[in-house]
């Protein structure tokens, strides 16, 4: 699932950081940056991660563009749709 | 995402780029003569390892070439940024080995760019400040330096330059200690990691801005001011002339 391969991604990011966030518990309705505490530069480790995880290359201008998990999910989606 | 097309790594960019390179070492060591001065014994270069980021202040457009000479031991490529590819430039600052950046948005074809060339033993120099800074305070840095570190798993080398760039010594450097991959990472690699890496690197230059200038006399001083200050007018000027350009255009538009 996509989700769960997300909160073990945003985990290990977050994991230095004095964040008091349940990682585990993320959902598609969390937004990035109030809920799950991603600044820009997170946001970016995130991108690069999930391209490692996924094999894929996200479209950096939709990505950048995404307010929520659920966002993210429908981005790495289209991705790997056309990977098929 | 910068909408300026990468430029390539060639076998014959890179061959261009080296002769041009040992041209301009030539005239730097008759006619520029940069003062450099080292941290210390480390700093040498000699003992500067093939793939590092090279971090330095920006108080000119010729910090690039100028570190690209001084670094020449292996192939540097530096950041730029992507207002300077505008239009035949774009030619020069590819054969300059520069990596466009898109100062505005996330531009992770940049930070690719970066760690795959740093990945190939070659050296990138970046301007952690994120643009020209004319003052001799050094304003905070951009994080994505260290994220390109985290990327490449490579070191740092921190430059702090000052003075101007004119014949016969006008300009002074001082290169600091190069700061490894493992003291810039010490521990778990995740957003906090990047954020004491960056003040790591900050902390590192600003001990060399304050060794550099306790080095440079009254007078060296007193002229860095005077041609930084006739710089900064002319950037001035220029952005006016471009802002008037613009509105120019948008009125022809109307």
């Amino acid at each position: 699932m996509i989700i769960e391969k997300l909160r073990k991604i945003t985990k290990a990011i977050m994991a230095d950081t004095n964040s008091d966030v349940d990682f585990d518990k993320i959902s598609a309705e969390h937004k990035l940056a109030e809920d799950v505490g991603l600044t820009s530069i997170s946001m970016l480790m995130l991108v690069i991660s999930i391209e490692e995880e996924f094999s894929i290359e996200l479209p950096i201008k939709e990505a950048s563009q995404c307010v929520t998990v659920g966002d993210i999910i429908k981005v790495i989606e289209g991705c790997l749709d056309a990977k098929k | 995402m910068s909408n300026v097309k990468m430029p390539k790594d060639t076998a014959l960019s890179r061959g261009l780029f080296r002769f041009a390179i040992g041209v301009a070492t030539i005239f730097n060591a008759l006619i520029g003569r940069p003062k450099v001065y080292f941290e210390s014994e480390k700093a040498e270069f000699k003992n500067i390892p093939s793939n590092v980021l090279i971090i330095s202040n920006h108080t000119y457009w010729l910090d690039p070439p100028n570190l690209s000479i001084l670094f020449r031991k292996k192939l540097c490529n530096s950041v730029a940024a992507n207002e300077v590819f505008e239009g035949g430039r774009y030619y020069l600052m590819a054969g300059l080995r520069c990596i466009p950046l898109d100062r505005n948005a996330m531009d992770l074809a940049c930070i690719k760019e970066c760690v795959a060339r740093l990945k190939k033993d070659q050296r990138v120099i970046i301007f952690p400040e994120g643009q020209l800074n004319l003052t001799d305070e050094i304003l905070d840095f951009k994080p994505g330096v260290a994220l390109i570190s985290m990327q490449a798993k490579c070191g740092v080398v921190p430059v702090y330059t000052s003075g101007v760039y004119r014949p016969f010594g006008g300009l002074k450097l001082i290169v600091g200690n190069p700061i490894s991959f493992e003291e810039l990472f010490p521990g778990a690699m995740g957003a906090k990691a990047v954020e004491n890496a960056t003040a790591l690197m900050q902390e590192r230059m600003q001990k060399l801005s304050d060794n550099l200038n306790s080095k440079l006399s009254e007078k060296d001083k007193k002229i860095q001011h005077k041609v930084r200050q006739k710089f900064a007018e002319k950037r001035i000027k220029i952005e006016e002339q471009k802002q008037t350009k613009l509105s120019e255009g948008d009125n022809n538009d109307n």
